[in-house]
């Protein structure tokens, strides 16, 4: 033993834990460190100083790249962890070589980084964000889908689901055509309700019989399941009406649907 | 804790923040620069004031210049033919110490990173795809670094410039020179071997 006898040992034991974790994001620190936002699987979000990655010997090389789920072993600190070691379990690499998969799965890590609470396990969001980067991985033709369908689950996992099948105000059975979306009540509202209590509704999202259809399935379906009838047109509103649901959620903007704007 | 009197605290609390300077270090700087001479103190704040007036970005390649134009740009035996894009003015100075390139730079400010907000429109596209209309430029080298957000740009650059016309090449990434083969992961390696070329 080099450092210290078998009190060190314990020492060292008690303040370092193996676990898998998905690199959310990273911030450059200092001369060629970087500080990641890591979501692990048993040890929750965390934060990592991983020394001298920037530089081209850096034994780390691309095993703490964005997106990349490795085994770590990660030193406990006072406010941040130091990442001892890093092996890939799975790369991600193909997303990250495409630039419309990179920003799809930079969107579902801001998503997972703004909810998840600090060092707090969440077993649940991992094993999501884990299948999602897998099916951009598996099948980039349907990334938009992928990215809805993860936002669906990753709302119904936070307790959030949306009220699809039934008024979210009333509980009244909706009808067939288009539907309005209540923000403030978190499902579609039922056209008495519209009438009747104006005020509690807030802000309402129209969108069509086949969005509303659409959803309803992506609510009753594990993330990884086909529906029968491929998605169409009603996509894009989709996608649209989930951003809206998760910028009132959690009260903010996201970065990357912006960028997501600006790509040719 | 005990505090310093309040142009001390003052000077720490501008040296702290600084790349790479936390609020020991910068306690530390702070207390160094009160035990030496004046004279050594009014070069350090003498240096700061001067480069801040006369440094400026580039007007063509937004290289770091103390006239409108850099020296580079100046250069009249640089090859105009080939332009390499890069993120910052220090990635133009590694670059220029390779001494492996004579063509010309185009400093973008920075890499897409979609979690930061950071895209297109926030650095310098604009102004690049302006040079390239111009016809000069035959081959854009792509020289930004070999991470998730280097990548992006990479592959959005190459997406706007091809159907310019323009020869679109990326550096090549695979393993450090000086280094072990076993110790590099398969990332890496892998581009190594995807990238490699005959002998
Ligand atoms: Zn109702
Ligand atoms: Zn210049």
């Amino acid at each position: 033993m080099q450092d210290g006898g078998p009190g060190a040992a314990r020492e060292r034991g008690r303040r370092e834990f193996a676990d898998l974790g998905i690199v959310l994001r990273t911030h450059k620190l200092g001369e060629s460190d970087k500080i990641l936002r890591i979501l692990t699987r048993e040890h929750g979000k965390r934060s990592a100083v991983a020394k001298g990655v920037r530089k081209t010997s850096s034994r780390f090389g691309a095993r703490l790249e964005p997106l990349t789920c490795s085994r770590l072993l990660l030193h406990r600190g006072r406010g941040m962890d130091t990442v001892k070691q890093a092996e890939i379990q799975t790369s991600f690499q193909e997303v990250r070589a495409d630039l419309d998969l990179f920003v799809n799965a930079a969107a579902m890590c801001e998503l997972v980084d703004a909810i998840a609470e600090e060092h707090e396990p969440h077993s649940e969001l991992f094993d999501l964000l884990l299948k999602g980067l897998e099916l951009l991985k598996s099948h980039p033709q349907r990334a938009r889908f992928t990215r809805a369908f993860f936002e669906m689950r990753v709302l119904a996992a936070g307790g959030f689901a949306p009220m699809l099948d039934s008024c979210a105000n009333c509980g009244a059975p909706l009808g067939d055509g288009e539907q309005l979306f209540s923000l403030h009540r978190g499902g579609f509202v039922c056209e008495g309700c519209l009438v009747k209590r104006q005020a509690e509704v807030g802000k309402l999202v129209r969108v069509s019989a086949g969005t509303a259809g659409m959803l309803s399935w992506m609510s009753g379906h594990q993330l990884g399941e086909w529906p029968d009838e491929p998605p169409g047109a009603e996509l894009g509103e989709a996608e649209m009406l989930m951003d809206r649901i998760l910028e009132h959620w959690t009260e903010r903007r996201f970065r990357s649907h912006q960028v997501m704007k600006e790509m040719p | 804790m005990t505090r310093y009197t309040e142009s001390v605290e003052n000077l720490i609390e501008n040296l702290c923040g600084l790349p790479g300077i936390g609020p020991k270090s910068a306690q530390r700087i702070a207390l160094h620069l009160l035990s030496v001479p004046s004279e050594e103190t009014d070069r350090l704040a003498a240096a700061i004031v001067s480069a801040k007036e006369n440094v400026r970005y580039c007007s063509v390649c937004f290289n770091i210049t103390e006239q409108d134009t850099c020296d580079i740009c100046e250069d009249t035996r640089r090859d105009r033919t080939v332009l390499c894009v890069v993120e910052e003015p220090r990635d133009v100075i590694a670059i220029e110490r390779s001494g492996s390139y004579r063509g010309i730079y185009h400093v973008l400010g920075g890499a897409i990173s979609p979690i930061d907000g950071v895209g297109p429109e926030e650095l310098r596209f604009a102004e690049l795809m302006g040079r390239l209309r111009q016809g000069q430029v035959g081959e854009l080298v792509i020289a930004t670094n070999p991470n998730a957000e280097g990548e992006a740009t990479a592959m959005y650059l190459s997406r706007m410039v091809r159907p310019l016309g323009i020869t679109v090449t990326r550096i090549a990434s695979g393993l450090p020179v000086g280094g072990d083969l076993e110790y590099a992961d398969e990332v890496t390696l892998g581009r190594a071997l995807e990238h490699r070329t005959p002998l």
